[in-house]
């Protein structure tokens, strides 16, 4: 807008305002006690950083918390990084892949396998988690990370908007290619892939965090304590039964959890952007 | 270099819809055959058959004496320029152009010795490192021209590739076209529903109305003696002056509307059953007249003044059968004149109006 009305101004930079307090707060809140000592924090909400931020980190880091085993968050991270990559790759490979089938090639019902994966945009993880469960367990796959990856990365969304993208495509290209020499292997590789690259950023980002946030499925697929991922972690440190809480451990580890997808988010946020509203090919 | 044949063409989508009805015609070597009609005529359909890009029906498609219906567009020797120019949007002018050539594994030195060379011809030797989108429309034309040329292909297809250009670009790049092929010589099929692109460009036209044939003929016999009524009435601008006619048993004249007879007379040798008969008659043939020698007379209804002509719109006299004239020049003339026109006779077309054929 070119208005230019200061009353307008200063009452939409208060509501974006308000609207950051609101989000920002918890995390500084739980910033703010992963920097104090645990007896400090037991009863009441620290206002201001303690002087405990690195002996905490390391600890979380190291060794992690006595009451959930003594796993070191670092491990966790590690499960969920190697989890949350295997699904976006898998997901992005395997629905790039069937748009491009979907879209590309004329082969008998078409139609047919584009409507079934279509449906299974209806049936989320967990309506399925019993029979996925049956089967990861009797492929040998439980507390793997195969196990923890596979039964996630079919994915009706991302082949979906890879189909949606591959549309607006025009068909010249392709032609193009074909008068080019380019067989279907070259045409993908030489041109569906960089032109979709933007696409897979934006994907690629918003399945991270799916899969950074995954709790269900691997609280069901791993029993032993080294293949606990840290969203897992968080929940198990919440519980302790006798014992008084460390929370600032359980506030540090929140804030390592959150991390990577921040991260992931800061880096390809420019990607990301573009392979949202990028209309223009 | 190649000929190019194609007999009995059919194309028929599913559901039965036939978009060609069997198209023959013999394309000589370096020849450049320009497919024109209007919107939905097949034409780039025949088009694409040749690229490989259609499957053919029935019929045959030779290229070089070589029997191409069943080669993949690749092993055509073939090298298309499309409508929207189908630039790979993320590759630069470089690699679009050295692409096709990449993909036949020809060696890395050539190719760039190729798209130096092509780049020089097409004047795009300081757009090589540019992405498609930064060029202007002229200019992705030219690298969709360079993509076809640098391949060296036997046949040059162009799918309309003038159309998304403005006016002026269109001219200059017409004549860069015409040029490029005169100093190539390749065989080429270039598809156009512009008729001044075909006029211009064709070596000879193959005209097109919904999926058939009308005319194969050099621009200028297509001008001159058009063998249907849609070719009179698609070639030239404005269009042939259309008329009804009757034709007069004694053969010396015409009789148009109820009774306004025109003194025509060469049409000693057609015969036609019912007499019943369309005369066509060019704007730019019908000439302004001193009113003791005029055939018939025009009344004025609209001018268009363009400079170099006077485009009159009127009806003829008594009657309320439209007529457009084309004067040559600046003329003195003024809605709601009466203008005596006469037209010589070499330059009247008569066709059957069942048929839509040529009758003299």
């Amino acid at each position: 807008m070119i208005e230019n009305r200061p009353t307008l101004n200063a009452l939409t930079h208060v509501t974006l305002v308000i609207g950051i307090v609101i989000v920002i707060f918890p995390i500084y809140i739980a910033f703010v006690a992963s920097t104090h000592e645990a007896r400090d924090i037991l009863m009441t909400v620290q206002g201001w950083f303690g002087t405990n931020f690195i002996e905490n980190y390391s600890t979380v880091l190291e060794k992690g918390k006595a009451s959930t085993g003594s796993i070191s968050v670092a491990l966790m991270m590690w499960n969920s990084l190697v989890m949350a990559l295997g699904i976006v790759v898998g997901k992005i490979s395997i629905s790039i892949l069937s748009a491009y089938a979907i879209v590309y090639f004329r082969f008998p019902f078409r139609m047919f396998f584009f409507w079934m994966i279509f449906v299974t945009l209806m049936l989320p993880v967990e309506v399925r988690i019993l029979p996925t469960y049956e089967v990861v367990a009797n492929l040998g796959l439980l507390n793997t990370y195969p196990g923890l990856v596979l039964p996630l990365i079919a994915s009706a969304t991302a082949t979906f908007l890879f189909r949606q993208f591959f549309l607006t495509i025009p068909d010249e290209l392709a032609e193009a290619a074909r008068v080019d020499g380019a067989g279907p292997f070259r045409f993908f590789f030489d041109i569906l892939l960089p032109l979709s690259r933007t696409n897979i950023a934006a994907l690629f980002v918003i399945l991270f965090i799916y899969g950074w946030n995954q709790y269900l499925w691997p609280l069901l697929v791993t029993t032993e304590q080294n293949m606990t991922t840290i969203v897992m972690g968080i929940q198990a440190m919440l519980y302790v039964p006798d014992d008084i809480n460390e929370w600032n451990i359980t506030m540090a580890t929140a804030i390592l959890a959150m991390l990577p997808p921040v991260l992931i988010i800061i880096v390809m946020q420019r990607q990301f952007v573009k392979g949202l509203v990028e209309t223009e090919k | 270099m190649a000929t190019v044949t194609i007999k009995d063409a059919v194309k028929t989508y599913p559901g039965n819809v036939q978009a060609l009805h069997g198209i023959s015609i013999e394309i000589e070597d370096g020849e450049l055959i320009v497919m024109v009609g209007p919107s939905g005529c097949g034409k780039s359909t025949m088009l694409r058959m040749v690229a490989g890009l259609e499957t053919v029906t029935s019929g045959d498609i030779h290229i070089n004496g070589e029997w191409v219906n069943k080669k993949e567009p690749a092993d055509r020797d073939i090298a298309m320029v499309f409508q929207n120019y189908a630039l790979y949007p993320h590759m630069s002018v470089y690699q679009n152009m050295a692409y096709g050539l990449k993909n036949r594994k020809i060696p890395k030195d050539e190719i760039e010795q190729r798209v130096q060379d092509t780049a020089k011809i097409l004047e795009l030797e300081e757009f090589l490192k540019r992405k498609p989108k930064e060029l202007s429309g002229g200019q992705r034309q030219r690298v969709a021209m360079g993509r076809a040329i640098v391949r060296e292909p036997k046949v040059f297809l162009f799918d309309e590739p003038l159309s998304n250009l403005d006016a002026k670009l269109r001219v200059q790049m017409r004549l860069e076209i015409k040029r490029l092929q005169d100093r190539l010589g390749v065989t080429t099929i270039y598809v156009t529903h512009d008729q001044v692109e075909a006029m211009t460009l064709g070596h000879r036209l193959l005209l097109m109305n919904e999926g058939r044939v009308e005319q194969i003929g050099t621009p200028l016999e297509v001008y001159e003696k058009p063998q249907t009524l849609f070719v009179a009435g698609f070639i030239g601008s404005p269009s042939m002056n259309l008329i009804p006619v009757r034709l007069d048993p004694s053969g010396n004249q015409v009789i148009l509307g109820e009774s306004l007879p025109l003194p025509l007379n060469n049409f000693e040798n057609i015969v036609n059953g019912d007499s019943s008969v369309t005369l066509g008659m060019r704007p730019e043939h019908l000439e302004a007249c001193e009113t003791e020698n005029a055939l018939m007379f025009l009344q004025v209804e609209l001018l268009e003044k363009l400079g170099a002509d006077t485009v009159v719109y009127g009806s003829l006299d008594q009657t309320d059968t439209a007529l457009t004239v084309r004067l040559s020049g600046i003329h003195p003339v003024d809605t709601g004149d009466r203008l005596p026109v006469t037209i010589t006779p070499e330059h009247l077309h008569i066709f059957d109006s069942d048929t839509g054929n040529r009758l003299n």
